[in-house]
């Protein structure tokens, strides 16, 4: 190991860079895409976490910050071992007990519920835990001119705010979410490090709330014209049996005629479309009020005294979702990689970066190197990057 | 022969220029405020395969994070005909490492997956207390016969149970059976967990004479005493584990156990067992099994139609039990110090046959 001298020539001037990001695309995704197919039918997907790997080193190569490309250093096996210790600890139990009560009892038996419930409960407690390990794991992989990233803070404390935020949601029929992502989220951007460099997160939620309101109402409205359609629709075509044919789906009666089981067709016909029609609108509304948030909370992400600033807007957004949706449903998900691709291009073709970073002076990480990765994160098959 | 390139020490994130040249001992480099260092061949790295025209990234083993970047094609070319590792490609270093990891857990998976399908369930098969059979081989027995009607004719009935009685008086050790029939339109017999067997109308409808009937009887029974249906249950189970382990998909497993058909149909080993048990059972209690054999023949004759309807997923059951010709071969005539009996009088006889009706 050299000593290294402090550079000889400081430029006082200018206390550092501006940031630009750029997406760089080359080839080789398409071969790493279907080699990892091969690999994974013939190894019964085990080979799962090695193309997980491959494709991050091929996609983070593709991110260039001012000129110099990220690069991914993590390793199939740490993806391994980790998904063997949370299977050991909980997936194998799990199933255990599972198959156990059903061969002793019975399918039908209380105790089947009583432990799906246990699981469940257990899952969603653990799913933010999860989550902030991945990403942990992801960051302390991540290099950037030979200095590595991190995620400072604690997996129990994300993951008991991820756990009250769903629960809090469901209770304020959605009134909390915003609060409750800035919290995840300052949780997640203020632990984020570039080796010694940590980022901030500092603003308000409150801002989000407008936005919010409007597509809540939105989204309330949509809903009540929904019915009043339905039950419109409903009432044309099939005028006064109405009643009649609610006191037959309710009564449950042996035997239908063929008029009757028209008519109910009819009305669960409406019903599947309607659900359908809501579908599709649900996240074309939500869309809005996603985007107010990445802007926002772009906004109030610093490293150094650089702010970032990301351009998006709900119509992008759906472009961008329904473009990976089909991608998805085409190749029947074998394109995956391609959807990753196009995730984080949106980013780094609309992440811009006002002030500067005197990146020469960051230091490395020293914060240690857990040697397994994502195990949870595998096991929930919790999605991101 | 010396050139620029860029260079992060890996201890800070400041970039330097450097100038590299390649010497016996290693590569060398030295710039503004770096003191000259050489970075031996044989621990040398690459964050990728050397493309032409392409910044060529380089780590070292002594130095975790650092990086040497050339641009430099020339230069690159001359370092890679002296560190052969950087050619990349296949190399058993590299990816061999990653192709033995996979391979070997894999293979684990599968020899794992082997003992638990193959060497465990016959031996559990034996241990899972009575209670769990009766009520597995209850809830098989419904699904299996989906709805249909169970045959309940009073004369038929007592006929069936004289036809199992009669199995009985030569094997005193048999457990207690509960054969059931119903009207199927398929032929076909199952042998399930907890001593039960089914036996289908169509099958009763199409044979001859009741030796044919006790033969399948008898062949079943077989199953029953070695409880290779218990063991296909232990299988099963075990492959949805096992399966569920390998994808990292945890939850709901037990939901689709036992698809009735992949349940009850066995191996040629298990078929052949239940065979020679059979015969066995024939040959103590002198029924003639001649019986089976004309059945056999009659499976035989029926192969290679296509089945339909909405039992098909039953007579898919039937097309598995395999080698029905070898099978054939293996039985023979009592031998001649045992004198066959009657398995049942001709009213009874009569009386089986409209179990159904
Ligand atoms: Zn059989």
């Amino acid at each position: 190991m050299n000593a290294v001298s402090p550079p000889s020539s400081p430029t006082p001037a200018l206390a550092g860079e501006a940031l630009r990001f750029d997406y760089v695309p080359r080839p080789g995704l398409f071969k790493i895409t279907l080699l990892n197919l091969v690999l994974n039918i013939l190894t019964l997907t085990i080979y799962r976490f090695w193309a997980r790997t491959n494709v991050r080193k091929h996609i983070w190569s593709c991110v260039h910050i001012n000129g110099q490309p990220l690069e991914y250093t993590g390793q199939g096996i740490e993806l391994f071992k980790g998904a063997l210790v949370v299977f050991a600890v909980l997936g194998l139990p799990a199933v255990l007990a599972i198959s156990f009560v059903n061969i002793a009892y019975g399918p039908e038996h209380p105790a089947v519920g009583g432990i799906q419930l246990l699981l469940f409960l257990i899952v969603s407690i653990l799913w933010g835990a999860a989550i902030f390990r991945a990403r942990r794991y992801q960051l302390s992989r991540t290099l950037w001119r030979g200095i590595r990233g991190g995620l400072e803070g604690s997996a129990v404390t994300y993951s008991l705010t991820y756990f009250g935020a769903m629960m809090a949601r469901g209770m304020t029929l959605g009134w909390s979410t915003p609060v409750m992502n800035f919290n995840l989220q300052e949780q997640i951007i203020g632990g984020m490090r570039f080796g010694d460099l940590p980022f901030s997160f500092k603003g308000k939620a409150g801002p989000l709330y407008p936005t919010f309101a409007l597509c809540w109402f939105i989204m309330l409205g949509v809903i009540i014209v929904g019915i009043v359609l339905l039950g419109a629709g409903i009432g044309a075509a099939l005028g006064d049996n109405l009643t009649q044919i609610f006191g037959d789906i309710l009564g449950e009666q042996e035997q239908p005629s063929d008029e009757q089981a028209k008519n109910i067709a009819i009305v669960i016909g409406l019903l599947v479309l309607m659900f359908l029609a809501y579908l599709l609108i649900y996240p074309m509304i939500w869309a809005i009020y996603t985007a107010r948030e990445m802007v926002l909370f772009t906004g109030y992400t610093r490293l150094g005294t650089a702010q970032f600033n990301l351009r998006a807007t709900a119509g992008s957004i759906i472009m961008l979702v329904l473009g990976n949706f089909l991608l998805w449903l085409v190749t029947l998900g074998i394109a995956a990689p391609f959807i990753q691709q196009r995730l984080i291009r949106y980013f780094c073709d609309r992440l811009d970066v006002t002030g500067t970073v005197d990146i020469d002076k960051v230091l490395q990480s020293k914060a240690p190197l857990d040697s397994m990765g994502e195990g949870l994160a595998d096991a929930f098959d919790v999605g991101g990057l | 022969m010396k050139v620029q390139a860029l260079y992060f020490d890996g201890q800070t994130a400041a970039d330097r220029q450097v100038s590299v040249s390649l010497d016996a001992a290693g590569l060398q480099f030295s710039g503004d405020g770096i003191t000259t260092q050489t970075w031996r061949y044989d621990g040398l790295g690459m964050v990728e395969r050397y493309h032409r025209a392409h910044p060529f990234r380089l780590t070292h083993t002594d130095q975790q994070g650092a990086r040497l970047i050339l641009s430099d094609d020339a230069l690159a070319q001359e370092l890679i005909a002296r560190a052969p590792q950087l050619k990349g490609g296949f190399s058993l270093k590299g990816q061999g490492r990653t192709l033995a990891w996979v391979c070997g857990i894999a293979g684990s998976f599968m020899l794992a997956g082997y003992l638990v399908l193959q060497m465990a369930p016959q031996t559990l098969a034996f241990v899972l207390p009575d209670s769990w059979r009766e009520r597995v081989g209850d809830q098989v027995e419904t699904s299996l016969t989906e709805g249909a009607p169970l045959c309940t004719g009073p004369a038929g009935m007592s006929a069936l149970s004289a036809m199992v009685a009669r199995l009985a008086d030569g094997n005193p050790d048999l457990p207690p059976l509960s054969v059931h029939v119903y009207n199927i339109p398929i032929m076909n017999a199952f042998a399930m967990p907890g001593e039960r067997i089914v036996i289908t109308g169509e099958l009763i409808r199409r044979a001859n004479r009741p030796e044919q009937v006790a033969g399948v009887l008898a062949h079943e029974v077989g199953h029953v005493l070695k409880r290779h249906s218990e063991a296909q249950l232990v299988r099963a189970t075990g492959l949805q584990i096992l399966l569920s382990v390998m994808t990292g998909g945890g939850g709901d497993t037990i939901s689709t156990v036992a698809s009735v058909a992949t349940m009850l149909s066995y191996t040629r080993e298990a078929e052949a067992e239940a065979d020679d048990a059979g015969l066995a059972l024939l040959e103590r209690s002198a029924i003639d099994p001649m019986g089976l054999k004309e059945f056999f023949e009659i499976i035989l004759a029926e192969e290679g139609k296509p089945s339909t309807g909405a039992w098909r997923k039953i007579s898919s059951a039937i097309a598995t039990h395999p080698g029905t010709e070898d099978r054939i071969k293996k039985i023979h005539p009592l031998p001649d110090n045992i004198a066959a009996r009657p398995v049942m009088t001709g009213d009874q006889w009569q009386a089986l046959k409209k179990i159904c009706s």
